[in-house]
């Protein structure tokens, strides 16, 4: 790794991250428990958000900074030997807990039970991502050991990047289910134009149930969705961007200004982009400004 | 390594705005065709199941089929010639054709991957594109953007800019119809100059020695059929079994190259010949005396043999999941590699050899995937060269 030339500083940061917090960015993001204001009982199925959607604002943060100041490599610099979580600030962090409080509220309406980690592990998209596979097995070992620890015996996931690491990447002895499969016969009214995240919809084939609210389809829709461009946010911020805004047009030319999706980095860059996007799950959440 | 050269570029690619309205134009017209040629002929994704099942069969059968294509091209009276990379490539067909002035070139990646223009250029040879997207790209010193549409990245301002400034003798217009007559007349001559033709072939039949080239211009028939002589650059990875296997490959590469029938198929399977005085064959009655096929491998037999790569060389070269990917919408060819462009430009990247940095870029959103008559799912591919990259494998 260390001979690695490329994106140098950005992937080295990203990997000592991994050994100081647990995950990409170096910081101690809030427990699902926390978030859900409950302890963790002693339930054999654990509703897992991976730290997807408690990362993003500070994501979200730190690409406004590259925004104005340049270079994700000079906030590096400056950054590399503090801590992240007290300097950065997370931006519009209500848009992606209430998803997590959403889902909450999904799965009580669908009568499942359900626990929560109190020491959650990271997902390891990222790293998966990057091919920086030395930590995906590392990181597996520590989702292993947690879910043992736990006794757990289902998950529940709500980010379709933590889904499909879970379900596809690694290899553990527990039930794997998306909370979209279990709460597809619950309905709302709330009316917004939908975006597939890719993964669900290409890589895990979850489509229809995702459609539980007013949806209004755009063009380039369920299996044929469009990337919003999130996944290459950190290394190539600008064209990222462009990307959403793209993306994003293309959504709210269905009609609609309000756009709905159903993962955190897809939330993530359409809000970067200037969008007025939210979490399908959200729509649960019972929080006045999610309507 | 590119991608860091490249990192800075990105801005100003994305700034481009001659860029972005050729490509928006493209794109929108390729998907309009694309959705009524489809509704035309639904059979279509029934045959590209067939067509998957042949093409990894051949995959798998590589060597063998060439040689079978190989002794049926030979009993047709072809002359065959294998290179085992571009260097190789390079000077095969530079010895099959030192002794031409002129030579007319049809479209064809597999040169483009050798270089072979601009080393035949270097020794001093007049090497002309015919097909009108390359010759742009030639006329500009540029490179091609797109591998069905290589002046996909051009408005039509910049290209007659560009013409009205290097073809003296002809001066084109705004309109599109005049574009293409200027270059017609410009061009016309270069055909009957020439002492050879250069092309390359979308696929092959090994049971008889046939290769199909599939053109619309008229361009390939041309230079194929008037010179003396006709070089193939052909990649090893495109020869099929039979001929109706062939035909089956290349209804597929054309259909979703936007095509609901093209203009021309050429099928070409030995040289030109006549039997008509006293039944005695002579070669070289209208068309070319003399045939070569110089088959490429340049990395194709060992990627066979990689549990990733090996995916790659399904591929039919139709440009859809260029047209579709979300970095290419953005940045055309200036994503991937140095010849191939995109995510399965970048592929073959690896597999020809070259730097596959820009694997970096890719979404892994598998968009590509949707529209590839082959369901190649180029991120997995570049997920891999990550790693192989990172860990200098
Ligand atoms: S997976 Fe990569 S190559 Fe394929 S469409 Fe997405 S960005 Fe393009
Ligand atoms: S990867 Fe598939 S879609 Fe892309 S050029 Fe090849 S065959 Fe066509």
């Amino acid at each position: 790794m260390t001979s690695v030339k490329i994106e140098l500083q950005a992937l080295r940061i990203i990997e000592k991250n991994f050994y100081r917090s647990g995950n990409p960015l170096g910081i101690k993001t809030k427990s699902p428990a926390e978030i859900l204001g409950i302890s963790r009982n002693e339930c054999r199925t654990i509703l897992y958000t991976g730290q997807s959607y408690q990362l993003m604002p500070y994501v979200l943060r730190i690409l406004s900074i590259i925004d104005k100041f340049g270079k994700l490599e000079k906030l590096a610099n400056l950054f590399s030997n503090l801590n992240f979580s007290k300097l950065i600030i997370p931006k519009m962090e209500n848009r992606f807990y209430s998803a997590i409080r959403g889902a909450a509220n999904a799965l009580k309406n669908a009568k499942i039970d359900f626990g929560v980690l109190l020491n959650e592990p990271y997902d390891g998209s990222l790293y998966y991502d990057l091919g920086m596979d030395h930590i995906v097995d590392e990181n597996e070992k520590i989702i292993r050991s947690e879910f043992e620890k736990n006794k757990v015996e289902r998950i529940i996931t709500i980010s379709p990047h933590s889904c499909y690491m879970l379900k596809k990447v690694y290899s553990l002895d527990v039930e794997v289910i998306h909370i979209y499969e279990l709460i597809s016969n619950i309905k709302c009214n709330k009316k917004a134009v939908i975006h597939d995240p890719c993964i669900l919809a290409r890589k895990l084939g979850i489509v229809t149930q995702l459609r539980i609210f007013n949806a209004v389809e755009p063009e380039n829709t369920g299996k044929n969705t469009l990337c919003c461009g999130g996944p290459i946010e950190i290394l190539f911020p600008q064209l990222s961007l462009q990307i959403a805004k793209s993306r994003g047009n293309e959504l709210i030319s269905a009609g609609l200004n309000k756009i709905a999706t159903a993962c955190p980095v897809c939330l993530m860059n359409f809000l970067r982009a200037g969008f007025d996007a939210r979490d399908i799950l959200s729509f649960f959440s019972g929080d006045a400004n999610e309507d | 390594m590119r991608i860091e050269e490249f990192k800075n570029e990105i801005k100003k690619i994305l700034q481009d705005k001659n860029l972005a309205i050729a490509l928006s134009r493209a794109i929108s017209s390729y998907r309009i065709n694309r959705a009524k040629i489809m509704d035309k002929f639904p059979n279509t994704y029934k045959l590209v199941e067939e067509v998957r099942r042949i093409k990894e069969d051949s995959v798998e059968r590589i060597q063998e089929l060439v040689e079978t294509a190989t002794e049926n091209m030979v009993e047709n009276g072809i002359d065959v010639h294998f290179a085992k990379d571009a260097e190789e490539g390079r000077k095969i067909a530079y010895k099959l054709l030192s002794d031409c002035n002129c030579i007319v070139k049809a479209k064809s990646m597999t040169c483009e991957e050798i270089r072979l223009r601009e080393f035949l250029e270097s020794k001093g040879i007049e090497v002309w594109e015919t097909d009108l997207g390359e010759f742009i790209v030639q006329m500009l010193n540029d490179k091609p953007m797109h591998i069905i549409t290589p002046a996909i990245h051009l408005p039509r301002e910049t290209i007659v800019k560009a013409l009205n400034d290097k073809m003296d003798c002809v001066k084109a217009s705004n309109n599109i119809q005049e574009i293409v007559k200027a270059v017609k007349s410009y061009l016309r001559n270069k055909f009957f100059e020439a002492d050879a033709g250069i092309s390359g072939a979308n696929v092959v039949a090994a049971e008889t020695g046939s290769m199909i080239i599939i053109e619309n211009e008229g361009n390939a028939r041309l230079a194929t059929g008037l010179p003396e002589k006709h070089v193939a650059i052909i990649g090893v990875e495109k020869i099929v079994p039979t001929l109706s296997d062939a035909i089956k490959v290349a209804e597929v590469t054309w259909r979703f190259a936007g095509y609901a029938v093209p203009s021309y198929l050429n099928i070409i399977s030995s040289p030109s010949k006549t039997g008509d005085i006293e039944k005695i064959i002579v070669k070289g009655a209208h068309g070319p005396k003399d045939l070569h096929v110089v088959f490429l491998d340049n990395g194709r037999i060992k990627a066979s043999q990689d549990e990733y790569l090996k995916e790659a060389l399904l591929c039919l070269r139709c440009g859809s999941c260029m047209y579709e990917c979300p970095i290419y919408q953005k940045l055309s060819g200036h994503w991937g590699g140095e010849v191939y462009t995109g995510g399965i430009g970048i592929a073959w990247t690896a597999i020809t050899g070259g730097d596959v940095s820009m694997a970096f870029l890719c979404l892994l959103c598998s968009r590509c995937a949707e529209v590839c008559p082959m369901k190649i799912d180029s991120s997995k591919i570049l997920r891999e060269l990550r790693k192989k990259i990172l860990y200098k494998k």
